[in-house]
């Protein structure tokens, strides 16, 4: 059990900056993961976390404790490597036992821990093996297995599923929820999958380029994401990102208009800005977001649930069933949009269809700095 | 079809290019001394006189050479002495080496390995004539330390060219891991990279073994007597005193060859991998 | 900050530098600078300096070039016999039959024997009662009686066939460690290249020519580098195999070096031969290093 902070944390490698400034209060029994694309430090703030990287600037307290200069083997951490790192000369109940050892757990007490790690991971079966005679899903259970038997304060996991085949990962993901909900620790885990990270956590920290883009829940990055990078990092598809200009119309409403579409925008957001008219935007919306129609005749369209939406033109350019769902990238004033809809909609290639984006979903971003205009939701 | 047995052809080719040399030399050995006039290729009248000579620590027989060859079993312990040290040396200065090398980056780490490459190709003949002097300087001619010393050096280079390049494939996080486990640096080091490289640094030190056992100019340069003789250069003075039969020169000659042929085949595998692998790689 | 950082790496490094420096760059400074003085142990009052004048006679004598280029005959034929031995051997180790794990086993026993055991056993070999000096004169004859020839077989008094019987005894001395760094190199090949080629309808010899081939560029180069610094140093097997004779036909630079050193005691000469060695040998490594270097860039 462990509260985390990090207080402005750096770290230099030469001319690099791996990490910049992060400052992070990570609660007691928390689950946080460190998401962003690959290179851009998280496995540095992990290894920090863990003290096996000194930091160039900054802090790292546990509880009311400063162990910025302890060593790893004096903090109360576990940790499970991207390549697991299983020590290949020792059975896997030796590398399970390894830690105990190390801090001087009597033998019997050695043996109950493991096998109750092993139960808890379901590899008692394995425990003469060594680690070559393994599966890397089997390898993966072995070094959570190796990492909880401890029962540390803070439990940090570096891209752990990111060597298994997809459906090893949806099974071992499910697991690691589960073992959060049974044990009582801080775990920080670090993923470039943002699929994991909105089902595993209770916090997500974006990160790009060693510093820190947005921390919230799963829903507030999602739903409010930060700026333009955290909305397209987040979700699948990625994204639909729409170059416009924010107008006022003789009524008085205010309109997102671009290349081939316009859409409303709720008073909400334009009443915080200084000077609305004329600004450059992006407007994000989502796949899921966007309702589509057939074109009727002028002026009014088909499948309308909802009197607010917004009608634009667009021509399917590719359809892509995925089962449950249907994939629609249509051309919208040349930009390609992702739109996704039930299955049994029968559009197809070079069909012309009527787009509605959903006012209360869509997102806008300052064009030049990428940051959000929308207040969180 | 065709092509298996082309390729077992193949293969015998290889086996008697690689053993026949020494296997003949192996069959003489065994043979009495007018069997190799007969040029036979095997002995039909097996006899292990030829040996006998290298083993009679008493002194008995008085034929030709026989006080060198009685010589032999200190040579041999001469040599294992010799051997083992540098052996052990190359382990751990070359292991300190590779280790920061392979592991910490430093500033002048490119220098280093210039040098050490640089040192690698300095011929022996280059250099025997100061070592010389430096021995004799030091009054270690005919000493252990001074063969020991100088097997060292050639051989140190590329132990740690070898071993830096073993040490690499060996994942950081493994020492990360035993960090994170409990272990201090030093702990790490001992409890999880040192067994984990033990093939590595078995096939090398082998390696500086077998090649201290056979290296002759340093070794005919610096000792003078029984006290530090090596079975190389006890080999070479054996051959050279006239009326030795070539019978018993072999059997000699198989004697010295005995262990290092031993050893690399208990550790083939070993070598062929640690030593291949790391070379290239 | 970094001068910390860079303490223990230079410490570790220290106990092999220290050895190596008092051992190999020391005494190659002090060879150089006995090179440049006259110092014959016959002589031990008269030591003084005379500049470059070891050098000087000794590019003027014949034993020099003579010895330099049996040196580089010697080396050269080493060299590509050793690559096209241990790369046919590699090939074969690289397949996969019943007993071939014997046919490894058995690979290193020719570098497993000592260089001057080895040139004793070839003494032996080619000796007038050897197993290879029959086979030779008996292909000798062959030859004779099919083209209707007279070639006497003289065995080692032949100046040829001892260079050659040299040349061919530390070969096969050498092969073994040549085969290992192949066999290495061979097996980090991919199998989906070949896979690739085969799909692609290339034939064997070209499987082997545009794929093999060029992945082992790098260790062809590296086995290059060992076995020229070998040849060049070759000294042990000489010693045991032919003593330099028969006259000065196996006179090869390290035998002659050793010659001045202890047989004339002239030291100044044989440091200033030293030096022409090492100079010679760093060339042709740092021209092998080069060829490396460039092709290391352009697989980048
Ligand atoms: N030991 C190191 N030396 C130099 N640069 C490093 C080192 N470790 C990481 N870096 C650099 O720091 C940046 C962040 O790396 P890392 O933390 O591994 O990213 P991530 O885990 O997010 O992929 C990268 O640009 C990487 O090249
Ligand atoms: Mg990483």
């Amino acid at each position: 059990m462990a509260r985390v902070r990090l207080k402005n944390l750096t770290k230099h490698f030469g001319d690099v900056v791996a990490v910049d400034d992060v400052t992070l209060d990570i609660a007691d029994r928390e689950f946080l993961t460190l998401l962003g694309p690959s290179g851009c430090g998280k496995t540095t703030l992990l290894n920090m976390i863990a003290g096996l990287e000194s930091p160039t600037v900054g802090e790292v307290w546990f509880d009311d404790r400063n162990v910025t200069a302890v060593a790893p083997e004096r903090r109360d951490i576990a940790m499970v490597f991207q390549t697991y790192a299983l020590y290949p000369h020792m059975s896997v109940f030796d590398n399970v036992a390894f830690g105990l050892k190390m801090r001087g757990v009597p033998a019997e007490d050695r043996k109950r821990l493991v096998l109750e790690a092993s139960k808890t991971m379901e590899i008692e079966h394995l425990l003469d093996r060594k680690p070559r005679a393994l599966s890397g899903g089997q390898r993966q259970r072995v070094a959570l297995a190796r990492a909880i038997v401890r029962d540390p304060g803070v439990f940090l996991l570096d891209e752990p599923l990111s060597n298994l085949d997809a459906q090893l990962r949806v099974v071992m993901r499910t697991e690691l929820k589960r073992l959060h909900g049974e044990l009582d620790m801080t775990f920080v885990y670090v993923t470039h999958d943002q699929a994991e990270s909105l089902i595993l956590s209770d916090r997500i920290v974006v990160m790009k380029d060693g510093q820190i883009q947005q921390i919230g829940t799963p829903e507030t990055i999602y739903d409010s994401p930060a700026n333009t990078f955290v909305a397209g990092f987040v979700g699948s598809p990625p994204i639909n990102l729409l170059k416009g200009t924010l107008e006022q119309s003789a009524g008085g409403a205010w309109r997102v208009v671009g290349k081939g579409f316009g859409c409303d925008v709720a008073a909400s957001i334009v009443e915080q800005m200084e000077t609305p008219e004329g600004r450059e935007v992006y407007l994000g919306v989502r796949a899921e977001d966007i309702g589509v129609g057939e074109v009727l005749a002028e002026g009014s369209t088909s499948g309308k649930s909802n009197v607010d939406l917004t009608d634009i033109r667009a021509t399917v350019v590719v359809r892509e069933p995925m089962g449950s769902d249907l994939y629609l990238t249509v051309d919208v004033g040349g930009s390609n949009v992702k739109v996704r809809t039930r299955p049994d909609v029968r559009f197809d290639r070079g069909d012309s269809v009527e787009l509605s984006f959903d006012p209360k979903k869509i997102h806008l971003f300052e064009r030049e700095s990428g940051e959000s205009l929308v207040p969180d939701r | 079809m065709w092509r298996r047995a082309s390729l077992y052809i193949y293969a015998l080719v290889a086996v008697i290019y690689l053993t026949l040399p020494f296997a003949w030399v192996a069959a003489v050995s065994f043979m009495p001394e007018r069997e190799v006039t007969q040029q036979h290729w095997w002995p039909e009248e097996p006899t292990i006189g030829n040996y006998s000579l290298y083993f009679d620590v008493e002194g008995r027989t008085a034929d030709v050479g026989a006080a060198i060859a009685r010589q032999f079993p200190r040579a041999i312990v001469n040599s294992l002495i010799i051997g083992t040290a540098v052996m052990l040396l190359n382990l751990t200065c070359g292991s300190l080496a590779a280790y920061a090398l392979s592991r910490l980056p430093f500033r002048g780490n490119l220098l280093l390995l210039l040098f050490y490459l640089g040192s690698r190709s300095v011929p022996g003949v280059a250099i025997m004539i100061p070592m010389y002097l430096l021995m004799r300087s030091y009054g270690l001619l005919d000493t252990h330390l001074s063969v020991i010393l100088s097997h060292t050096t050639f051989t140190l280079p590329f132990t740690i060219w070898i071993l830096k390049g073993y040490f690499q494939t060996v994942p950081l996080d493994l020492e990360r891991a035993a960090r994170v486990d409990g272990c201090t640096p030093l702990g790490a080091l001992l409890r999880v990279f040192l067994p984990v490289t033990t093939p590595g640094l078995v096939a090398v030190g082998i390696f500086a073994f077998i090649a201290s056992w056979g290296e002759f100019l340093f070794a005919l340069l610096f000792t003078t007597t029984i006290a530090s003789r090596p079975v190389t250069v006890l080999a070479s003075d054996f051959a050279q005193e006239l009326g030795v039969p070539f019978t018993v020169i072999a059997a000699g000659g198989v004697l010295v060859i005995l262990l290092p042929l031993v050893l690399s085949f208990i550790f083939q595998r070993l070598i062929i991998q640690g030593i291949g692998g790391s070379v290239t790689g | 900050m970094t001068r910390t950082r860079d303490f223990l790496p230079l410490l570790l490094n220290l106990p092999a530098v220290i050895l190596l420096v008092a051992f190999i760059a020391y005494p190659i400074g002090i060879s150089f600078w006995m090179s440049l003085h006259r110092y014959n142990l016959r002589r031990p009052d008269q030591v003084y300096f005379h500049g470059l004048e070891n050098y000087a006679t000794i590019l003027a004598s014949p034993e020099f070039w003579n010895a330099l280029w049996i040196s580089l005959y010697f080396t050269f034929m080493a060299v590509l016999l050793v690559i096209v031995i241990a790369m046919a051997i590699a090939l074969l180790l690289h397949e996969s039959f019943r007993g071939r794990g014997v046919v490894r086993a058995l690979l290193l026993i020719p570098w497993a024997i000592p260089g001057v055991v080895n040139g004793l056993m070839w003494v032996g070999l080619l000796g007038d009662y050897g197993a290879f000096n029959a086979m030779l004169e008996d292909t000798v004859a062959t030859v004779n009686y099919l083209f209707g020839i007279n070639i006497v077989y003289t065995g080692m008094a032949s100046p040829f066939v001892a260079l050659n019987a040299a040349i061919g005894a530390h070969v096969w001395r050498s092969v073994p460690f040549a085969c290992i760094i192949f066999l290495a190199a061979i097996q980090a090949i991919p199998t989906e290249q070949y896979r690739a080629a085969r799909v692609d309808g290339a034939t064997s010899w070209n499987r082997f020519r545009f794929i093999t081939l060029p992945w082992l560029y790098h260790a062809v180069l590296v086995v290059a580098i060992f076995e020229t610094m070998n040849g060049f140093r070759a000294f042990d097997l000489i010693y045991a195999l032919t003593g330099g004779g028969p006259g000065d036909a196996t006179h090869v630079i390290a035998w002659q070096t050793y010659k001045e050193a202890f047989a004339r005691l002239d030291f100044g000469g044989a440091n200033a031969y030293s030096y022409l060695i090492t100079l010679i040998t760093m060339t042709l490594a740092i021209i092998y290093i080069r060829l490396l270097y460039r092709r290391g860039l352009v697989q980048g």
